[in-house]
């Protein structure tokens, strides 16, 4: 675990798609990886969210962030440069999950500085393995930036 | 009306003398360039030095479907609500001239009357345009096209005037209806080109778009089935199964449409390709259900094909594994073969399988068909159309052969690389 005080890890899940957001939530159980996933719904939630600002003032600061690519008000993209371009939040892994697999919103978000592009597989199985995957690279492998 | 002018005649044969350089001259304009409009104004120049007119229009007619478009027109510059639009022919003023190929003048003691049947030569009389005269251009005794001169002179057109203009009709008779029918056939091309676009793109969106909520429906169905299987009673784990299997047959279609959709849209350009690595590749693809079935496949020394690489993997492995899969016999066993069929190369798939009836040739290509139930043999009914499709944008043609035997052949022929410059 990339975190030493055994505080669970802390997933913030960016997905307007209620659908998505409750099969994401049963493929992190279904992985029975410890963690804390915190769910917002559009790109202005998930900023206010990592800046810690109104109803999110006393979240905890993600150690993931897994984001949607087309969401209401703000969409992925805007949230993702935002987010690269803060200094206090740039560190913060950004899996971009979507159900995209076009060249252009590949190529558009790794200039974005996203850290993984991964498209939803459409069969659940492969779902259930991508997420489960995902939690495994990002929190038991990877040396993730202290705080 | 058969006052003339300055007293000079309007007799047809005297006037064909008079102005035989006149139609020379248009007869070199006609061969003098490949581009319909720079002939048109340079004949409208030449016409109208002749036929003093503010506005010269040629309007073509169709015939068959009753119709007109003004093709062209030249002088002054009022909107013409039929230019390049087709218009129905009935109860225009131009309708009797079609109908009686007779030459038609209106001036003053007439346009009152032609006014009131046609409104919309309001346009031109508010504009001066007072004086007209309709000449039909007339080939094998059909009305072709008019050739309607409008000045706004009173009374600007004669006997004299017609007979020249009758002359100037005859001339470009031929050349008009040629240029239309050259005109229409590539304009049926167009059409015909971008409803295929638009049919292709309405296909890839479609089935794209739908695989959004599919897949809520197919992840929801598979976690129940997931969670759920033996813990509720019989009947729950059948719906459950039917309906876990609808979603996954669904998504298999779905796939099969974006895949058909991508050959028009998504293709590459074709460029030299060795079909023996193409083959490779595709049986690399298909190691699974080779091994399963104990399948052989064997294949001469295949040549460099023009194509899409990409493209050819997906034909040769859609026709391989249709060999081993459509095969009872235990030791499936498939030949792929190449040889030069005048300027093509033609290859064979065959097999030693169940064979195809011939009475279901015609339908193994369109989209979706399928001859045998699911429980016999699985699939989608899309791998002989994806393969049709790709071999016709490569410019070949695929087809069953008959086979006097066993088993069933497919035979299709690719471009070969040599004389590429000149089949482009």
């Amino acid at each position: 675990m990339a975190k030493a005080s055994g505080a669970p890890i802390e997933i913030l899940l960016v997905e307007d798609n209620p659908g998505d957001v409750r099969l994401t939530q049963e493929a992190i159980r279904e992985a029975k990886i410890r963690n804390q996933l915190n769910v917002v719904n559009d790109g202005e939630q998930a900023i206010a969210y990592v800046r810690r600002q109104d109803i999110y003032s006393d979240r905890p600061r993600p150690d993931l962030i897994l984001l949607d690519l087309n969401l209401p008000r703000k969409d992925g993209r805007e949230v993702l440069q935002e987010l690269k371009s803060d200094p206090d939040l740039h560190r913060i892994p950004v899996v971009v999950l979507t159900s995209s697999a076009a060249e252009q919103d590949i190529l558009s978000t790794y200039d974005l500085y996203a850290n993984a592009y991964v498209t939803k597989p459409v069969d659940l199985e492969q779902f259930l393995h991508v997420v489960a995957s995902i939690q495994d690279f990002w929190l038991n492998i990877v040396k993730l930036p202290p705080e | 009306m058969s006052t003339s002018t300055s007293g000079a005649t309007a007799d047809p044969a005297k006037v064909e003398v008079e102005f035989a350089p006149l139609l020379a001259h248009i007869g070199r304009i006609i061969t003098s360039s490949a581009d319909i409009d720079e002939i048109y104004d340079r004949f409208a120049e030449a016409v109208t030095s002749v036929i003093p007119a503010e506005r010269l229009s040629i309007v073509v007619v169709d015939n068959d479907d009753w119709q007109h478009k003004a093709r062209y027109y030249a002088g002054i510059d009022v909107p013409l609500a039929t230019l390049d639009v087709w218009r129905p022919l009935d109860g225009q003023v131009i309708e009797s001239v079609v109908r009686s190929q007779q030459p038609q003048i209106v001036n003053e003691r007439n346009v009152a009357a032609i006014l009131a049947q046609s409104p919309r030569l309001q346009d031109g009389v508010a504009a001066g345009l007072r004086t007209w005269m309709d000449v039909p251009v007339i080939l094998e005794q059909t009305v072709v096209a008019v050739m309607r001169f409008m000045s706004r002179t009173p009374n600007a057109y004669d006997a004299r005037s017609q007979a020249i203009a009758v002359l100037i009709a005859a001339q470009i008779a031929g050349p008009v209806a040629n240029a239309q029918s050259v005109e229409s056939l590539l304009a049926t091309q167009d059409e015909l080109a971008r409803s295929n676009a638009e049919l292709e793109q309405f296909a890839y969106v479609a089935s794209h778009d739908l695989q959004e909520p599919l897949r809520m429906v197919a992840s929801y169905v598979g976690l129940l089935e997931r969670r759920y299987r033996g813990k509720l009673d019989a009947d729950a784990d059948d719906f459950i199964e039917f309906a876990v299997d609808g979603a996954r047959r669904m998504q298999a279609l779905l796939n099969g449409l974006l895949d058909l959709s991508r050959v028009g849209t998504r293709g590459r350009d074709p460029e030299p390709t060795e079909s023996e690595a193409v083959l490779r590749e595709a049986l690399i693809n298909l190691e699974q259900a080779i091994g399963e079935a104990g399948a052989e496949v064997s294949h001469d020394p295949l040549p460099t094909v023009l194509g899409d690489r990409v493209q050819l993997t997906q034909l040769f492995q859609n026709l391989v594994s249709n060999a081993v899969k459509f095969n009872a016999s235990g030791k499936p066993r498939v030949a792929v073969t190449a040889r030069r069929a005048g300027s093509m190369w033609e290859f064979g798939v065959a097999d030693n399988g169940i064979g195809i009836d011939p009475a279901h040739f015609d339908r193994i290509f369109e989209v979706f068909q399928r001859l045998h139930t699911r429980d016999a043999y699985a699939g989608t009914g899309i791998g002989l159309s994806l393969c049709r499709k790709i071999v016709e944008r490569h410019g070949g043609t695929i087809w069953p052969e008959l086979t006097k035997g066993q088993g069933a052949t497919f035979r299709f022929t690719l471009r070969p690389v040599e004389g590429t410059s000149a089949d482009n």
